[in-house]
């Protein structure tokens, strides 16, 4: 992940931000405070080598972001940066911005997972007063398809919702824009904290939101979730009991629907996975009442309780040491800040008066203090500070537990179970033994809360905010937790878990197995090998790429390097950026294929006539070779990163024979230039085209002797064969590659290749798919490039298959008249 | 025998002079201070000592005149707090690149420590001769003392006529305008103070001067 360091004159400046930061990221973001100089007496000031060291504590490939307060603050991280080696120094970039806005919108995007670039402009314009200018003219909207949304919980589009909202929108690949109609506000990126931020989005405005008509249907679907989950958290503040809810303030959201509850089922969201059927228990999550008892001796009580502090101190140290590597150093943050409540002299202070002044146990003196710093914090506006609350009575209870004398831990319970809390607190995921646990739900709570965090790692089942309606379920009524769902049934029938233990033994086998295949090569049964690759488009994938189990990357788009921004990225930029992938993937090839920018994504500078046609319009190659200074820059940078490791080039809807020729020419004509200009090139860079043009797949044996490799992309071909926009949901089932017709273009295309001895590949979304495998497999196709995630299942699915059997079932089907005859054939071979 | 000794500048006088830059930069330290008040946030006294009495706990054994003011930069950068530090840093770290090894100095070595010294502020602070900084000290001191080696004088006379250049550059700054550093945030009300980084780069190459002058006698 892309790490951040915050230089500040003030050391207690420095470590402040980095705690609102690591809290609003969502994710635990690598973040390091380097702030003041070592002089107890003076120690205002900056330090530049511990600036350096702040460096390299968060330094990984993805890059460092380098925050400065005033003038010799930045001096001194720029100092540091001329001291990393220069191999680092690239990975490292100050960054020029307002630093408390401009940490706090860079680790938000940064636990977005946006881009380099992204996370640099969004800090910069962290501070500016005034909603950033959409970045796309109003007309280049027009492709986009709009729908009106109400955001009803109480805090708007603020804080951790902003980031929930941004996180969610950014795993889609399309511009999103938003407006506020209610306000009157410009459309903004749907992807920038900032944006969403400054259009000031409160509680029953309007919002329209516009996406990419190719995903516009998941995205409104995706927006319509937060909303029902009121933003994940937000539903935990609206009916926290001690929250007093303002007056005026519309009444807590219905989590569970009458007839939701008559059917058994209460909806939540997911935040591990899994299955698990058992009684319920619920787990009391509030103070314990504690009776003022009359005390003698102050100061005999008040040593009570400092050895109760230290105690419940001890016990959260001893329950970190025991948890070990199940939580990680972020996670142990969270505990930290727990400790430190426990030092906190104001409380200390204020406990040790009250049991001298009012002389009564020091036990019903802790509570009260804790149950009114609790309420306060659940009352404020703020969510960040209102999800403290919960942390508050964590340690409020330990201490509690210590005062009054040994009640057990909450969370142990005699027999497996499936654990019902109002809301999870951290501490409870430390104390939970996996064993005798069998799921978790919880009434409240959001998935970027601190025991949302950690509860995602655990191996048992987590569902999240499934309403008030789990306090109606009785204490050991039998229920069944589907976490992949993120659903909860309250006693089930015969049928529903009949049903589900078969999905639950079947998900889990599977899972086990194809984790296991993971890293191991993709291999038939009867020991044919093929190459399985990943499809990437971005260089934060690089990591999840790395641990994929694919042996090379066979799609690289990077259409990513030119949205959103003001001007196309030159070549020195380009370069970094592709050296960056090679050197990171270690020896694996990367396929590069060069832009594919269409009609259909707006880039704004590149001044593009509007088309009535975009799918069929001057996209792909054919818009490169029509702006040679455009693809030669793009040609230059691919083939300076061959120097560092194997590199492939690809192009883009490629139609003709002519088309080839001329875009060879060009790549000719680069690498004189790269030579005269001394730079260094694998001359011998494997050059390729993708099969996604009805002309090329039918004119494939003329194009096959041009190049090294084709590579089949299903989805433009399929929607180019049966003349079906992928966009339009009326024609979706025309929009299916396993048609005949699409079938037979993509087996002439590898008799083609092989009959000219050269490799085919296919990277669309049908490489990954289970059902497609025997028949791709039967084809002779070579290579598989997919999601990264599709690996594991992929691979076992393939080690379940035998290649006559695929031979056979690839001639039957491409007789076949339909694609669900297709499909069913396929899945009668793989026994689904 | 006097001219191998004044022709040179040898690891045993860098040690003495980073020694006298200490003490006199201690000696100083409410006068530096004063000066920065009035234009300045009244630090750079303290800043500069703090540095200078890291600079003496860390400085390594030994006749390697590089490594000697490699580690001088590198306690300036983390020990100064201020400006003063990364500009200090960085100009004794760029000067100091090309002496790694050596164990005494030409007039040429010098001149060229001093050149590079003097580009390594420009760069770091993104400063000219003008702005009423430290570098109105140094940039007229590192022209004199490659005027004077070239003109054929002495190591101690060519450092004593930096050192002069030095101490006029630094009171030619009392009527400048600050265009860098926190001075220039008071604009023309930084007119009439002497800057204190000037002064603090008059009194190091003072220093320099007095202790090359000292060890040939
Ligand atoms: N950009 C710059 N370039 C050159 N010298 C500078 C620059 N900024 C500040 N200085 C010098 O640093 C001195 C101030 O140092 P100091 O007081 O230690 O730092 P700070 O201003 O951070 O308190 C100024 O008098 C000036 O000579
Ligand atoms: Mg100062």
């Amino acid at each position: 992940m892309i790490g951040i360091v915050i230089v500040s004159h003030s050391r207690k400046l420095a470590e402040g931000l980095k705690e609102i930061a690591d809290v609003m990221s969502g994710q635990p973001v690598p973040i390091a405070a380097a702030g003041g100089v070592d002089d107890p007496e003076n120690p205002l000031g900056t330090d530049g080598i511990r600036v350096l060291d702040a460096i390299r504590e968060v330094l990984s490939d993805e890059g460092v972001l380098v925050f400065a307060d005033i003038g010799s603050a930045r001096l001194n991280a720029e100092t540091a940066i001329d001291l990393l080696e220069p191999e680092e120094q690239e990975k490292v970039h100050f960054c020029d911005a307002p630093l408390v806005e401009g940490v706090l919108a860079a680790a938000v995007q940064i636990g977005a997972g946006s881009p380099l670039q992204a996370v640099m402009r969004e800090a910069r314009q962290a501070a500016s007063q005034k909603a950033p200018a959409p970045e796309a003219p109003q007309d280049a909207q027009s492709g986009g398809v709009t729908r009106e949304f109400t955001i009803r919980n109480p805090m708007g589009l603020h804080a951790r919702p902003a980031a929930l909202l941004v996180t969610t929108m950014n795993a889609f690949t399309g511009d999103i824009r938003l407006a506020n109609l209610s306000k009157g506000k410009k459309p903004v990126n749907a992807k920038s904290i900032n944006g969403i931020m400054l259009s000031e989005v409160t509680a029953d405005d309007r919002i329209s939101v516009t996406a990419d008509p190719a995903e516009a249907e998941p995205v409104f679907a995706a927006i319509e979730d937060l909303i029902r989950t009121n933003f994940g958290e937000e539903a935990a503040v609206a009916s926290r009991p001690a929250a007093a809810a303002p007056a005026g303030a519309p009444p807590p959201p219905e989590t569970a629907s009458p007839a939701v509850i008559a059917s058994g089922q209460l909806d939540g969201i997911s935040i591990a996975p899994g299955f698990a059927l058992g009684p319920l228990h619920h787990v009391r999550s509030t103070l314990p009442e504690v009776e003022p008892v009359e005390i003698t001796d102050p100061a005999a009580e008040t040593e009570r309780f400092t050895w109760a502090l230290s105690d419940a101190e001890a016990e959260i140290r001893m329950s970190l040491a025991g948890a070990g590597q199940r939580i990680s150093a972020y996670d142990r943050k969270i505990f930290d800040a727990h400790i430190s409540y426990l030092h906190d002299p104001e409380i200390i202070e204020t406990v040790t008066q009250r049991i001298a002044g009012e002389r009564i146990c020091a036990a019903a003196v802790w509570r009260d203090v804790v149950a009114g710093l609790a309420r306060t914090y659940a009352a404020l506006e703020d969510p960040l500070l209102q999800a403290r609350a919960a942390d508050v009575i964590d340690v409020g209870q330990r201490v509690l537990r210590f005062l009054s004398g040994g009640e057990t831990s909450p969370a142990v319970v005699g027999e497996p179970s499936v654990l019902a809390f109002e809301d999870l607190r951290p501490s409870d995921v430390l104390a939970l033994d996996e064993k005798s646990v069998l799921g978790i739900c919880t009434m409240t709570g959001g998935k970027t809360s601190h025991a949302g965090i950690l509860a995602s790692a655990l191996s048992i089942p987590v569902v999240f905010a499934v309403g008030d309606a789990l306090v109606g379920i009785e204490e050991g009524e039998q229920v069944l937790l589907d976490g992949t769902a993120g659903t909860i049934f309250a006693a089930p029938d015969a049928e529903t878990i009949a049903a589900m233990e078969k999905d639950r033994k079947a998900w889990e086998e599977r899972r086990a197995r194809a984790e296991a295949v993971r890293k191991l090569p993709a291999r038939t049964a009867d020991g044919q090998e093929i190459r399985v690759a990943a499809n990437m488009a971005s260089v934060e994938e690089l990591g999840v790429v790395a641990a994929s189990g694919a042996q090379e990357v066979g799609l690289l788009r990077t259409e990513f390097l030119y949205m959103r921004r003001d001007s196309a990225p030159g070549e020195d930029e380009q370069y970094e950026v592709y050296r960056t992938l090679v050197t990171g993937l270690a020896g694996k090839p990367l396929t590069v294929r060069t832009a594919d920018i269409g009609g259909d994504k707006p880039v704004p500078y590149m001044d593009r006539p509007a088309e009535a046609n975009p799918n069929l319009g001057w996209r792909g190659l054919r818009y490169s070779l029509g702006v040679p200074e455009f693809f030669d820059v793009q040609l230059a940078a691919i083939l300076r990163a061959s120097a560092h490791g194997p590199v492939r080039i690809m192009f883009p809807l490629v139609s003709t024979l002519d088309e080839v020729k001329a875009a060879k020419e060009r790549l000719r004509a680069v690498m004189k230039e790269l030579q005269a200009r001394n730079l260094a090139f694998d001359e011998n860079v494997e050059i390729g085209l993708m099969i996604e043009v009805p002309a090329a797949a039918e004119m494939a044996d003329v194009l096959a002797p041009e190049v090294d490799f084709f590579s089949i992309g299903t989805n433009d071909l399929t929607q180019y064969v049966m003349a079906a926009d992928r966009a339009n949901a009326r024609v979706q089932d025309l929009f299916d590659p396993f048609n005949p017709a699409v079938l037979r273009m993509i087996a002439r295309s590898i008799k083609a290749a092989h009959e000219a001895g050269i490799w085919i590949g296919m990277c669309g979304a049908m490489a990954g798919s289970p059902v497609a495998a025997p028949i791709l497999l039967g084809l002779g196709l070579d290579e598989f490039s997919m999601t990264p995630s599709d690996i594991p299942e992929f691979k076992l699915t393939l080690s379940e298959l035998c290649l006559p059997a695929c031979r056979d079932l690839a001639e039957d089907v491409l007789k076949l008249s339909s694609a669900n005859a297709v499909r069913d054939r396929a899945n009668f071979l793989l026994g689904r | 025998m006097t001219d191998t000794l004044a022709g040179a500048v040898t690891a045993p006088m860098v040690r003495a002079w980073i020694e006298k830059s200490a003490k006199v930069l201690a000696d100083n330290r409410a006068h530096l201070t004063e000066l920065d008040s009035p234009i300045g946030d009244s630090d750079h006294g303290n800043n500069m000592d703090r540095g200078f009495k890291a600079v003496l706990e860390k400085l390594p054994q030994g006749d390697d005149i590089g490594a000697m003011l490699k580690s001088v930069a590198m306690s300036l950068i983390s020990k100064v707090g201020g400006a003063a530090g990364p500009l200090y840093g960085t100009m004794f770290l760029d000067g100091a690149k090309p002496l790694a090894g050596k164990t005494s100095l030409t007039g040429e070595e010098l001149a060229r420590f001093f050149d590079d010294a003097v580009a390594g502020v420009m760069k770091r602070g993104r400063s000219d001769v003008g702005m009423k900084t430290m570098l109105d000290a140094l940039a007229p001191a590192a022209k004199a003392f490659r005027e004077e080696i070239a003109n054929g004088s002495d190591m101690p006379a060519a450092l004593k006529a930096a050192a002069k250049a030095a101490e006029q550059g630094m009171e030619a700054t009392i009527p400048m305008q600050a265009q860098r550093g926190r001075a220039s945030y008071l604009g023309e009300r930084s007119i009439g103070h002497q800057d204190p980084g000037a002064t603090s780069s008059y009194l190091i190459l003072q220093a320099f001067s007095d202790a090359v002058e000292e060890a040939v006698q």
